[in-house]
């Protein structure tokens, strides 16, 4: 039971900060969904792994909104200036996923599905 | 331009210290000072970097919207650059994370953490094109002598007529008056039409007495008239002209109906609102976060 408890002890330890006050990384599960083998993706990928336990990148071209089953939040990546203004998360109604949409992912999105961001 | 809330501090306290920037010039018309107090977000701030996306907060007059952020930006002071609407949260600032401070990292980090908790809100309005705010037309007549893009921008032709624009103190006159009956038009490209039968039934479409009063009406003499406005102004009701149906669906759904004018001039139920038997008014911001924040 000692053993147990200094084990538990440790664990604890060792989810906690590299630096004193710092939060643990978080237990969200998080997909980045974007142009992952872009220098941005890439950077994405390396920064949501440094905050998040469980990270996925994933293409935003060809997109199935069922890969974001198992995650919490999906952040959208998706820049001005592309000619296909279609939604890479499916129509809005049945999409209810928590997003962060990026840049002018925010635009694009809601010029797609008709909500508010497309006036700016 | 950083708003106080859960962003703030969880998971990640973020560094609120500001530095001082050059008024932005699309912000001088409203901010006399010369310099604006701003958070850095970036390491290198001397460098250029991509131009995000800011969004007109005017639009933001429905329950399931905040703004967490503003940020410098060619449009106007009010824009938002953070903001949410039901589950979707808009980080505007279009930066790689290898651009970011540390503040701005911190802040991503807690925008995730913070959309996380809303997996029940949904953008309610609907906001296929862009309807023109009354605020926006109190500015435009608020000058003293027109500003002949926003006049046009704002009032087409056949408002521009009635009022009399061309004699300008009249005409502003003309506005405060008809403004409660005064609604965004598809037609006329989201620009005003006056509604006369709105004027005509006396309740402004906006307030909060006009449902009850319009649903009274149809069992009176008014009743072809209340039916129109009821479907004009709440598409979302009942179909038909059964007093009895819309007294229903008053009584079922009052305390969660809001007006918005950047959805087109209409009232909503708000479905957050009713699913937790919380009046919409009182459900606003990180109230509407299926899971708390700590």
């Amino acid at each position: 039971m000692r053993r147990l408890l200094l084990v538990s002890l440790a664990l604890l330890g060792s989810g906690a900060a590299t630096q004193a006050g710092e939060p643990a990384r978080s237990d969200l599960r998080v997909l980045y969904v974007g142009a992952p083998s872009s220098p941005r993706g890439v950077a994405y990928a390396k920064f949501l792994a440094a905050h998040f336990h469980h990270t996925k990148s994933d293409d935003r071209n060809g997109f199935d909104p069922e890969r974001a089953k198992g995650f919490d939040v999906v952040l959208l990546d998706w820049p001005q200036g592309e000619r296909d203004v279609k939604s890479p998360l499916g129509p809005k109604d049945a999409w209810a996923k928590p997003t962060v949409l990026l840049g002018s992912a925010g635009l694009l999105l809601a010029k797609a599905w008709q909500v508010h961001g497309a006036v700016g | 331009m950083l708003r106080d809330g859960p962003w703030v501090n969880t998971p990640h306290k973020i560094d609120r210290t500001t530095v001082r920037r050059p008024t932005p010039e699309a912000f001088q018309n409203t901010v006399k000072d010369p310099t604006v107090e701003v958070i850095p977000l970036v390491k290198d701030q001397k460098g250029e970097h991509p131009s995000g996306w800011c969004t007109y907060t005017d639009a933001f007059d429905s329950p399931e919207t905040e703004v967490i952020s503003g940020g410098v930006n060619g449009k106007t002071a009010t824009a938002a650059a953070v903001w949410r609407q039901g589950h979707l949260l808009h980080f505007g600032f279009d930066l790689s994370p290898d651009e970011m401070n540390e503040a701005g990292q911190h802040l991503l980090v807690n925008c995730v953490d913070y959309i996380a908790r809303f997996t029940d809100d949904r953008p309610i309005t609907h906001a296929h094109g862009r309807a023109l705010s009354r605020a926006g037309a109190d500015r435009a007549t608020s000058k003293p002598e027109p500003d002949k893009f926003y006049v046009e921008w704002y009032f087409p032709p056949a408002i521009r007529k009635a009022g009399k624009v061309e004699d300008w103190a009249r005409f502003k006159e003309w506005y405060k008056k008809h403004r409660p009956y005064l609604r965004a038009d598809r037609a006329e490209k989201g620009s005003f039409v006056l509604d006369e039968e709105a004027m005509k039934f006396g309740v402004a479409p906006a307030s909060p007495e006009f449902l009850p009063a319009a649903i009274k009406a149809l069992k009176g003499e008014r009743a072809g008239l209340a039916a129109t406005l009821l479907r004009r102004y709440a598409p979302d009701g009942p179909s038909g002209t059964d007093a009895d149906g819309w007294e229903s669906w008053w009584g079922e759904n009052g305390p969660y109906l809001f007006f918005s004018e950047s959805g087109w001039y209409l009232w909503y139920v708000d479905p957050l609102a009713k699913k937790r038997g919380v009046p919409s008014a009182s459900l606003r911001g990180p109230a509407r976060a299926s899971r708390p924040i700590e």
